[in-house]
């Protein structure tokens, strides 16, 4: 059994008056000890709000959740809030995007650190100021003496990211979710928290989700890949095989957007996915990238596609598609050889 | 520290300059001029010419300036034509029974307001919301003369439950060391004294009050509504704390910040209501001294409250900004 298992999840948000919208479609993973996973999808795609429903942290009203979550066995969906609050920065942690704005501005880093100690780890107010010391060491900040005392904005991006980390990290969770934790940093200090995290995550043998937009990160730090797109999960495959073998059309889009520096031909500088996330179709009617997809045909719009495997069942690879990409004569010379 | 404080009362200077300036220029721009003020209408032009030397009205304009500006510097500004005493000593006689009531009816404001809003905003939406805001609206158009007489007429008349007027029984006897009338009642051991005084000050407290509160009660609602929406109030949720300590410390201490500015402006508001609580409830205190003189054409005093209140205005907004670098380390001054 993984540590976290997602089955059939779904979201969605309901406003009096209009119309229900679903960000997150039956969606299902699972994240094993030590494991990292990663969610990659654009804004809009549902990766975010799949994380907070992990959490347990979207908010009770006008918002329905369906399918299960499941941490160690056990059922998260079903629990009251009293019970999850015991979990949250217990068993499962998170860091945010934006360290700006993710730290409370007028209390202490120390304190900040401090407060899920006491609450979590059943510290004292001592115990946990000697821990938080140790934990900024651990994130690599130095003078964390100093630190602890100082607010937030006395801070470096980067730093403060680093402090985050800190306190996810603290009470050692079974689950660590990162929801694109470098998209607001400088690219030096991206690969800086990277490193980190993966240290981190080697070190204490926990899981990870790591909700991206950006394919680099996935490459160097997950297992296992889940591509999402307007809410639902379209190809699924391990790192290396999803890099080798894009097979969904999305997947094939975006591994193609990637500028290369040995790319020599003017004409191909830059490749894009034509239209926006905008242009889509609901999943019941069809394939929600075919207003978008150079492959599609007539039937991706004869209801939801279904899933092709198109791996083994020791090393599955299913995708969400009719007409993946390697599987026919291809648009691609190099996948034709498949 | 010092530096900002020194900075903010040196600031004082200009103001007081410009203040000081137009208080001169309004009094001789009074019909026939101050003289003709004084006397009134059917005043014979040998009187006014009499009163114009005597107070050094027919010298040139520059040097009656300067004479005044003298003078107020050493908080001298004449005589009160009502009493005959120095406005100073009328106003520092007075000032005690103000702030008592100025600060009562902060109390007021600052406990009620700030739960109300914090409360609509987090029931928003509902009916508890919907009263907060409406009934704040009206605290704001409510006219305080207006409010204090309906006050007046239903608690006092009608009910008979509190005093109509004054800061104290007649017929009590109590010392007055301070001039805070309820903490005299305390000093003196007099307790009966401080209750008695309390019940004075219910009414006009509570009129006075209605502005800030419902100012008080709009700012933080719209406040905890920001914070509350905050990336790190969803950071604490993430930490599984606990709902009072969200509360306590990433909720409310950052939905006061802007609270807390209100609440010292307020008391600006708070000193110019007195004018007209205090006339309506006979409360002895400048307010009510200051509308006797507004009537009386009492110019001194009318000159000398306003520099004062123009004095504790600037020295409130003062401290509001060094208690907002307390609260809020991002402005504190390194």
């Amino acid at each position: 059994m993984s540590l976290l298992e997602v089955r059939d999840l779904s979201v969605t948000f309901t406003r009096s008056g209009q119309e229900p919208v679903r960000a997150v479609d039956g969606v299902s993973f699972d994240v094993a000890a030590g494991q990292s996973v990663g969610i990659v999808g654009e804004s809009g795609s549902g990766k975010s709000v799949t994380s907070l429903a992990v959490m347990g942290l979207l908010p009770s009203r006008g918002v329905q959740v369906g399918g299960t979550v499941t941490l160690d066995g056990n059922e998260l969906t079903d629990m009251d809030q009293r019970a999850l609050r015991d979990i949250r920065g217990r068993d499962v942690a998170m860091i945010f995007q934006d360290p700006m704005t993710s730290l409370n501005p007028v209390v202490t880093n120390g304190r900040q650190l401090v407060e899920v100690l006491t609450r979590h780890a059943g510290l004292s107010k001592g115990e946990a100021k000697a821990e938080a010391e140790q934990l900024l060491r651990r994130v690599g900040i130095p003078d964390p003496v100093r630190r602890l005392g100082e607010y937030p904005h006395q801070l470096s991006g980067g730093m403060r990211q680093r402090v985050m980390i800190a306190i996810a990290i603290a009470c050692r969770p079974k689950l660590l979710i990162a929801d694109e934790p470098t998209t607001a940093l400088d690219v030096t200090i991206q690969a800086q928290i990277l490193d980190l995290l993966r240290t981190l995550v080697a070190e204490s043998g926990c899981g990870m989700i790591m909700i991206t937009h950006d394919l680099g990160v996935v490459a160097g730090l997950c297992d296992d890949v889940h591509v999402m797109y307007s809410g639902r999960i379209v190809e699924s495959a391990g790192t290396k095989d999803l890099f080798a073998r894009p097979s969904h059309p999305y997947t094939d889009g975006l591994l193609q957007s990637i500028p290369r520096i040995d790319d020599d031909d003017p004409a191909d500088l830059l490749h894009t996915i034509p239209g926006s996330a905008r242009d889509t179709v609901a999943w019941d009617r069809g394939c929600a990238f075919q207003p978008r997809c150079a492959r599609a045909v007539a039937e991706c719009l004869s209801g939801p596609p279904a899933v092709t495997e198109l791996g083994t069942p020791i090393v599955p690879h299913p995708v969400r598609c009719l007409r993946p990409v390697g599987q026919d004569v291809s648009l691609h010379e190099g996948n034709v050889a498949r | 520290m010092l530096r900002f404080i020194v900075r903010r009362l040196l600031l004082l200077v200009p103001i007081l300059l410009g203040l000081s300036v137009l208080l001169f220029a309004w009094v001789r721009a009074l019909p026939g001029g101050p003289a003709q003020a004084l006397l009134g209408e059917r005043a014979t032009p040998e009187a006014v010419a009499a009163i114009e030397s005597q107070l050094g009205l027919d010298r040139p304009l520059w040097e009656q300036y300067l004479q005044f500006l003298g003078r107020a510097v050493r908080l001298d500004f004449g005589a009160s034509l009502q009493t005959g005493q120095p406005v100073i000593d009328e106003m520092v006689r007075r000032f005690p029974a103000t702030i008592e009531l100025a600060l009562a009816a902060l109390l007021i404001a600052v406990a009620v307001g700030i739960p109300l809003g914090y409360l609509a905003a987090r029931r928003y939406g509902t009916w508890i919301d919907s009263l907060a805001v409406t009934g704040s609206l009206l605290g704001v158009t409510i006219p305080i003369f207006f409010l204090a007489y309906l006050l007046k007429y239903a608690f006092s008349v009608e009910l008979g439950w509190l005093p109509t007027a004054g800061r104290a029984d007649p017929r009590a006897r109590a010392e007055h060391p301070t001039g805070f009338y309820v903490l005299d009642g305390i000093v003196t051991g007099n307790l009966g004294a401080s209750w008695d005084a309390i019940q004075h000050l219910i009414l006009p407290a509570l009129a006075l009050a209605s502005i800030p509160l419902a100012v008080i009660v709009r700012i933080t609602r719209a406040s905890v509504l920001n914070v509350v929406n905050e990336d790190y109030v969803r950071t604490a949720e993430a930490k599984g704390l606990l709902p009072g300590t969200i509360t306590r410390r990433h909720v409310l201490k950052n939905a006061m910040l802007p609270v807390t500015t209100v609440i010292g402006l307020q008391l600006g508001v708070l000193l110019a209501g007195a004018v007209l609580t205090e006339t309506v409830f006979a409360f002895a205190g400048v307010g009510k001294f200051m509308a006797d003189a507004i009537v009386q054409r009492d110019f001194p005093t009318i000159q000398g409250f306003i520099l004062v209140i123009a004095v504790v205005y600037v020295v409130i907004n003062m401290i509001v900004d060094l208690t907002y670098g307390l609260l809020d380390p991002r402005v504190r001054v390194s």
